[in-house]
C-alpha cells in the first residue's frame, strides 16, 4: 500500500514552513530537520520526558507525539522564537540567573511550559507554588536539578503577576 | 522510534469518518489527540494501516451543560473541559481532570480518546461509571446510545464496534448537594500514570450508602460495596506489572476506599 506524502504548511516562529511529509513524520523532526531549528530536543521520543515541548497555537504540546500532518495550518513556537534582538527572553534570563541547568537537555521544554504558564498569568491566573511545581512536572530533568528550575519558575510568575519574589 | 508507515486522512464530517471506517474495517485507527495512540505507534505496539484524524471535526468539539447532564463531544480536549464554565455542578470531573497526565498532554488528549482507549486505571472512565450517563456511537448505519455501565467490557476493550466512531459522551448530572471525592494513586504523583483511580459520590441527606467506583490495571471501572476493607479482594481483580503487583494494588484500593469513606464520615456525616 502506498501511503504517499502530504503537503503541509506550518508557521514556525512566524515563518511559513512548507513541506511534503509522510504521515508518520513527527512535528519534532519537521522542526529539527526541515526547519533547521535544533533547539527543540527529542529525549524519549514517546511523550514521557517533555524535552521536545513546543507551543502549538499558543499551548504546550509534545512535538514527538504530534504528527507533522496534524500541525498543518498551526502556529508553532519553539525556543528559537522567544529570544528577540534584545537577547534572551525573561524566562530564559530567569533560568540563567538561577543556574537552572545542568546538562541543559530538558531546558527548552522547561522554557516552553513556563511561557505557557505566564500567558495564563497575563490572563489573570495566580498559580500557587504547588501549582507551579505541578506544571513543571510535565518536564523530566534527568540531572534532577529541579530546585533551581522551580525557583526560577516561581520568580517568573511573581514578576509577571507584579508581586515581589517571595 | 518512528511509527510504521500508514496512510492518513483528516475528514471534516462524521459521515466521512463513518464511510472510511466501513471501507476498511479493522484496518483504520481513529486519531484524536493521540496522547494514548501515539506512544503505542512509536513503540510499534500498534501498526495500523490508516489513521483517520477526527480532531478537525467541529461537531465533535462542543460542550453543553443540560438539565440531565454534561454533553461532551468526543474530540473536546481534556484541558478545554477542565477550563470550561460548563463544569459547574460536576465536582468529580473538576477534581479528576487536572489529574490526567500533564498540561501538555491534556492540551491535546481528548475526552472521547481517553474513554475509547479504556485504560482501566484512567481517571475519566472511573468518573463516567461513577456519575453514570451514556455514550453515542455513530456508524454508517446510524447512531446508538450505550449506557455508561455497559461501555467498558475489559481493560482496553469497549462496546464500540470497529465501524463505529464515539461521537459524544453524556455525564449524568449528580443530584444537588452531592459530595464528590476523587483520588488517583500513582508512584510519582502528578503526571505519572495512575496505578488506580477511585471515585466516591454520596448525598449527605440520603439514606443510600455512598457510591464507590474503582479501576486499575486488569480491573475495569466497577462499583464496590461500601463496607469493603480487606474484603475488597473479593470484588477487585487487578493484574500485576512492573509498576505494582496485583496484591499491592488490592491493598492500595482498600486503603484508598477506606480513606475516602473516613473523609466522608468526618466532613459530612
Amino acid at each position: 500500500m502506498t501511503t504517499g506524502t502530504h503537503s503541509i504548511q506550518v508557521h514556525v516562529n512566524g515563518r511559513p514552513i512548507r513541506a511534503a511529509v509522510a504521515p508518520r513524520y513527527p512535528l519534532s523532526d519537521l522542526l529539527r530537520e526541515r526547519a533547521g531549528l535544533t533547539g527543540t530536543y527529542v529525549g524519549c521520543g514517546e511523550g514521557v520526558c517533555g524535552s521536545c515541548t513546543v507551543l502549538v497555537d499558543g499551548v504546550s504540546a509534545r512535538s514527538c507525539l504530534l504528527l507533522a500532518v496534524q500541525a498543518d495550518g498551526a502556529e508553532v513556537t519553539t525556543v528559537e522564537g522567544l529570544s528577540g534582538p534584545d537577547g534572551l527572553s525573561a524566562v530564559q534570563s530567569a533560568l540563567l540567573e538561577h543556574g537552572a541547568f545542568q546538562c541543559g537537555f530538558c531546558t527548552s521544554g522547561v522554557v516552553m511550559v513556563i511561557e505557557e504558564l505566564l500567558t495564563e498569568v497575563d490572563a489573570g491566573a495566580r498559580p500557587t507554588p504547588t501549582e507551579v511545581r505541578d506544571r513543571l512536572s510535565a518536564i523530566l530533568c534527568r540531572c534532577t536539578g529541579y530546585g533551581p528550575i522551580v525557583a526560577a519558575a516561581n520568580a517568573c510568575v511573581a514578576a509577571r503577576a507584579g508581586q515581589e519574589t517571595p | 522510534m518512528h511509527p510504521v508507515d500508514f496512510s492518513y486522512s483528516a475528514p471534516t464530517s462524521v459521515a466521512e469518518v463513518c464511510a472510511e471506517l466501513s471501507d476498511e474495517p479493522g484496518r483504520a485507527c481513529l486519531l484524536a489527540g493521540g496522547m494514548s495512540l501515539m506512544p503505542q505507534l512509536v513503540r510499534r505496539v500498534m501498526r495500523p494501516q490508516r489513521l483517520i484524524d477526527i480532531a478537525r471535526i467541529d461537531s465533535l468539539r462542543q460542550v453543553a451543560s443540560t438539565g440531565d447532564g454534561l454533553r461532551v463531544g468526543a474530540a473536546v480536549t481534556q484541558r478545554t473541559l477542565e477550563r470550561s464554565a460548563e463544569l459547574t455542578g460536576y465536582d468529580l470531573l473538576r477534581q479528576a481532570l487536572p489529574r490526567i497526565g500533564t498540561v501538555p498532554t491534556r492540551n491535546r488528549g481528548t475526552i472521547g480518546g481517553s474513554l475509547a482507549h479504556a485504560d482501566p486505571a484512567a481517571q475519566l472512565g472511573v468518573c463516567l461509571v461513577a456519575l453514570g450517563g451514556e455514550l453515542v456511537a455513530t456508524s454508517n448505519s446510524g447512531s446508538r446510545r450505550i449506557p455508561a455501565t455497559d461501555f467498558f467490557r475489559h481493560p482496553y476493550r469497549t462496546a464500540l464496534r470497529t465501524d463505529e466512531l464515539l461521537t459524544e459522551v453524556l455525564f449524568a448530572r449528580p443530584a444537588r448537594g452531592t459530595v464528590s471525592y476523587f483520588e488517583s494513586v500513582s508512584l510519582r504523583g502528578i503526571g505519572d500514570p495512575p496505578l488506580l483511580s477511585v471515585a466516591l459520590l454520596a448525598h449527605p441527606r440520603a439514606d443510600a450508602p455512598p457510591r464507590l467506583v474503582v479501576g486499575g490495571a486488569g480491573q475495569s471501572p466497577t462499583r464496590v460495596p461500601v463496607d469493603v476493607t480487606d474484603a475488597v479482594a473479593e470484588f477487585l481483580h487487578f493484574d500485576g506489572n512492573t509498576r505494582a503487583g496485583a496484591a499491592h494494588r488490592r491493598r492500595l484500593a482498600a486503603h484508598t476506599v477506606a480513606r475516602l469513606l473516613r473523609r466522608f464520615r468526618e466532613e459530612v456525616r
